[in-house]
């Protein structure tokens, strides 16, 4: 017999039956298994066995054979769990102020934590999306003047296809032109033309779509950028005035209504984080044969910007070494003593302060984003010390539980895994809270902010993060109550006589959070008083009412000014290739000399457009000299500023009547006026060079007699009727220089809000600290009544408990704060003085906050009745 | 019968184990039941009703010889307990009473 029972049966339908089984029940019902398969091979083949054998056992899984599962038995406890989740929700539910305190206080700052690991991680991968991002550079220019240098990211026309001919380990080079704006018009079926401006019109050579990806949706990559002619449209773009992507392909659109473009390809849009923004892709050929004499000049640079791709482990300082002997083949003897390249990588455009921002793009400065990452761990860091100091002192009160429970058999580990599961609870609300709030707080802010086009996404990544904060929220929550309290003796937790320890570190922590919390206000008082300067600051010029519309070049100016000016609405009208200060970086940029001297000799300066009546318009104060008469084809006088004459040694006297050569050609000065701010406020006042030149009249200034709705209608009615086939937009000038300190204000808005949320999260750790000391001396209170305190002294007791650390945090944050703030302030040309009374203001306002937090804990121990406190033992 | 429900499954398997006396086990019942029912029954539905019934105090059970062909493993020997007897007689007497009561026609009728 044993002979024939060699054939086993397959083996893991006997596992399984052995993990489920009731351990009673196996001998007997593995023999019937046994018998049954032997059964089964008699009739059937050894496979066919197997498969019944195996469907019988799997039967045998019935309710009422079923043993308990080892694998959960192994956590027996799992009644006990339960008891810890209802014993935790109670507390939860019993402390329902302080549970609230803790949640709030670390959604908040998780919710900071998490809008700020988005921003950073956004700001810092622009452009890391393509494929060749890592070995693509953009080339840079410095310029030296005798008094500066000027740092551009913005290139010379022919030098790509310069760098193409002459380098052989350069992989690829690309040049872009723009983006500029230009006004197309599509002429739609029904006899209908839309008429749209876009500002991200990019030209583009055919090497871009290698060099840089894009998504194409239709039209070939090879070809659709390849032809004079060819236009290539973003998807929303082609959506918008095609219905679908498809129907735009092979359509025709007219550039400034006299050059056609047919639409070879669709692509998706530029995606939010890249410094290449643009909606409509035009051939780089278009821009030549338009733009002959920027394509061909080697001296200026023109928004063109040039990128090229090493190949793999090529060097980057090897072709900058070249690049010295290499430019003199092209540059002018003078061009190259000035001008200087260099390779930037793709991936610091975005963040290098050097070179700027990208045409059409911005920038957020490196610094700012290690900033925030700091502000967001050390808001982590104190919220999580917060939380930690409340579970703690709400722990203390709960000294007698766990008497009770070590007293009827717990032991120390469950009394660990109960306080752990306690905390898991809070930390897992606040998880899901602040993941609720940081999407709520993205959608705002990328709403808020298209005009950066900001496209912030909340991924997994920063959910791993979130998740990886709260587990350490966690443990760090629970070492203290849980080792501290599940090791006291159960006969003195019931008797009361446990001490709380760990005042000193708790204080140390609080005063840590309040040293950030001043730094903070203290920052935002001195950034707030930075841009209250900044609005205050006579700017040499008058901007009040003043509104500004482009206007096209060459055309009808004189049938504008006089339809203004017949009009009582408005009040005068002048002419000009921008207001005195820059707006949007617009300047025009040449250097002057005395006759005599080579190029290589001139100063740096900005040369304005005006008309005869610029300098009265604006208030512009001429000291010495005359006004223009009039503009002229080839201009032929000049009016400069103080500043040039700093830079020639002259006085305005002598200035008179000189003669100066600019880039330009040569004029005779006529007038000196008086320093205006022509640069926004962070930078210096530069050389101004004004002429009387018709060329470059690109704005209409008209100053209204007041600002309401009747004049801007009537301002386009004029306008439109005099420039019919241009579309018109306008601004109003106080708006624009405001814009000017956008970044600014940014920092403001941000220190602003980051000194309440850290104010609101350094109050409720003053609340826990103070709930934990005066729970503490509960008892001392009592006998200090009965003996005959007053609540006055008593008050003062527990006052002076956070007004000496409030006092100690602002001795360590007022220098951490002074030398950073100072160094914010080295960026501004003007700027303001630190004075003493920015930190003493923050200082109070600290010590009020404080006050206010700890008054319900205080109130709470000086009302209480000594009868209670005393009689509890 | 009032306390205590026997399924008709479970009277079944009652009676099987009583038929077989010595030889009642699981495999044994399984096969003797399966030739006079004329169908495949599965091992956990009888395991299950014999557990029931011993739950139930119809059986009782104690473990017999070892075999080859069941891998080493010992038989378990069902037995009905008295009460069981009891029970399956009430049962009995109740069904023929029952029967008996049926007027004649009906049982003529079923005859043709």
């Amino acid at each position: 017999m044993k002979n024939q029972n060699h054939i086993q049966p397959p083996k893991w339908p006997l596992a399984v039956l052995r993990f489920f089984m009731k351990k009673e029940f196996l001998e007997e019902i593995e023999g019937d298994m046994e018998e049954i398969y032997q059964d089964y091979l008699d009739k059937h083949s050894r496979k066919k066995a197997g498969r019944l054998y195996a469907l019988e056992t799997l039967k045998l899984l019935r309710p009422n054979l079923l043993g308990r599962i080892r694998v959960l038995s192994r956590f027996n406890n799992y009644l006990l769990l339960k008891h810890y989740f209802k014993v935790g929700w109670r507390s939860i539910k019993k402390d329902k102020v302080s549970a609230m305190i803790n949640i709030s206080g670390l959604t908040i700052a998780l919710t900071v934590f998490l809008v700020l690991s988005v921003f950073v991680k956004y700001e810092s991968n622009f452009d890391s999306h393509h494929a060749l991002a890592n070995r693509t550079f953009r080339v840079v220019q410095h310029t030296h003047y005798p008094e500066e240098e000027l740092y551009w990211n913005t290139t010379a026309y022919p030098l790509a296809a310069a760098l193409r001919e002459d380098f052989h380990n350069i992989e690829l080079v690309t040049q872009t032109a723009g983006p500029f704006d230009r006004v197309f018009s599509i002429d739609a079926e029904k006899g209908e033309r839309h008429l749209f401006e876009s500002d991200y019109v990019l030209f583009v050579d055919s090497y871009y779509p290698q060099v840089f990806d894009l998504n194409w949706i239709h039209g070939d990559p090879t070809t659709a950028l390849g032809e004079f002619g060819n236009v290539v449209l973003t998807e929303s773009l082609a959506k918008r005035y095609f219905g679908e992507t498809s129907n735009a392909l092979g359509k025709q659109m007219m550039l400034n209504a006299k050059d056609p473009l047919v639409v070879t390809g669709v692509v998706k849009d530029a995606p939010g984080n890249s410094n290449l923004r643009y909606e409509i892709l035009i051939p780089y050929q278009f821009f030549k044969h338009h733009n002959n004499y920027f394509a061909n000049n080697w001296s200026g640079n023109y928004q063109g910007t040039t990128f090229v791709v090493l190949p793999e482990n090529g060097s980057e300082a090897e072709i900058e070494t070249a690049f010295v002997t290499w430019k003199k083949k092209y540059l002018s003897t003078d061009d190259d003593q000035r001008i200087d390249y260099f390779l930037q990588p793709l991936k610091s455009a975005h963040t290098q302060t050097l070179y700027g921002s990208s045409p059409g793009s911005y920038m957020v400065p490196r610094t700012i984003l290690n900033a925030a990452v700091f502000v967001a761990a050390f808001i982590l860091l104190i919220a999580v010390v917060n939380f930690v100091n409340l579970v703690t002192a709400r722990a203390g009160m709960r000294s007698r539980e766990v008497g009770i429970r070590k007293a009827i058999g717990s032991s120390r580990a469950n009394l660990i895994k109960q306080f752990i599961l306690e905390n898991v609870i809070l930390v897992l609300i606040t998880i899901c809270l602040s993941v609720l709030a940081t999407q709520l707080v993205l959608d705002s802010l990328n709403k808020s902010l298209t005009i950066i086009n900001l496209q912030l996404v909340l991924t997994w990544d920063e959910a791993m993060l979130v998740l990886t904060a709260g587990v350490l929220t966690i443990i760090f929550s629970t070492i203290y109550p849980a080792v501290v309290l599940s090791s006291y003796q159960p006969i003195k937790a019931l008797r009361n006589e446990i001490t709380l320890k760990g005042t000193r570190l708790r204080k140390s922590l609080t005063l840590f959070q309040f040293s950030i919390v001043q730094v903070f206000i203290i920052a935002s008082i001195i950034v707030g008083s930075q841009m209250q300067f900044f609005k205050d600051k006579d700017l040499g010029f008058s901007s009040d009412a003043v509104l500004i519309a482009p206007i096209p070049r060459f055309e009808k100016l004189n049938v504008f000014q006089e339809s203004i000016i017949s009009d009582s609405k408005f009040e005068s009208v002048s002419f000009g290739s921008g207001p005195p200060m820059a707006i949007n970086g617009r300047q025009l940029g040449t250097t002057f000399r005395l006759p005599h001297q080579t190029e290589v000799e001139g100063f740096h300066a900005e040369m304005k457009i005006g008309d005869p009546k610029y300098l009265d318009f604006f208030g512009l104060e001429l000291i010495a000299g005359r006004n223009f008469r009039e503009n002229k084809r080839g201009f032929d006088e000049f009016i400069v500023n103080e500043t040039v004459l700093e830079n020639l040694n002259w006085t305005a006297e002598e200035a008179l009547g000189k003669k100066l050569r600019i880039n330009e050609g040569e004029a005779t000065i006529v007038g000196v006026i008086k320093n205006f701010h022509n640069n926004s406020l962070q930078r210096e006042i530069t050389p101004v060079i004004l002429m009387n030149w018709d060329y470059f009249q690109d704005f209409a200034f008209i100053k209204s007699a007041g600002s309401n709705a009747a004049q801007l209608i009537k301002l386009e009615e004029i306008w439109k009727a005099t420039f019919p086939t241009s579309i018109y937009s306008y601004g109003f000038l106080d708006d624009s220089i405001e814009r000017e300190y956008a970044l600014e204000q940014l920092i403001l808005k941000g220190f602003s809000v980051f000194s309440i949320l850290v104010i609101i999260i350094g109050s409720l750790g003053l609340f826990g600290l103070m709930s934990f000391i005066t729970l503490r001396k509960t008892k001392e209170v009592g006998i200090r009544k009965v003996l005959g305190a007053s609540i006055s002294q008593i008050v003062l007791f527990f006052s002076k408990e956070f007004i000496y650390l409030i006092a100690l945090a602002f001795l360590v944050a007022t220098p951490i704060a002074y030398y950073f703030m100072d160094a914010w302030l080295q960026d501004f040309v003007y700027r303001i003085d630190l004075s003493i009374w920015m930190f003493a203001i923050g200082g109070a306002l600290t010590l009020t906050v404080a006050g206010m937090a700890s008054f319900f804990q205080i109130a709470k121990a000086v009302t209480i009745n000594p009868v209670e406190t005393l009689s509890s033992e | 019968m009032k306390k205590t429900k026997l399924g008709e499954f479970e009277e079944l398997v009652l009676l099987t184990v009583i038929v077989l006396a010595e030889e009642a086990y699981g495999v044994e019942i399984k096969r003797e039941l399966e030739s006079r029912l004329k169908e495949t029954l599965s091992v956990g539905s009888i395991q299950s009703a014999l557990k029931r019934m011993e739950e139930k105090g119809f059986l009782t059970s104690e473990f017999g010889e070892a075999t080859g062909k069941r891998g080493g493993k010992r038989k378990r020997i069902y037995t009905a307990t008295p009460y069981a007897h009891r029970i399956l007689t009430e049962m009995k007497d109740i069904r023929s009473q029952l029967w008996e009561a049926i007027p004649e026609p009906m049982i003529s009728f079923q005859g043709l």
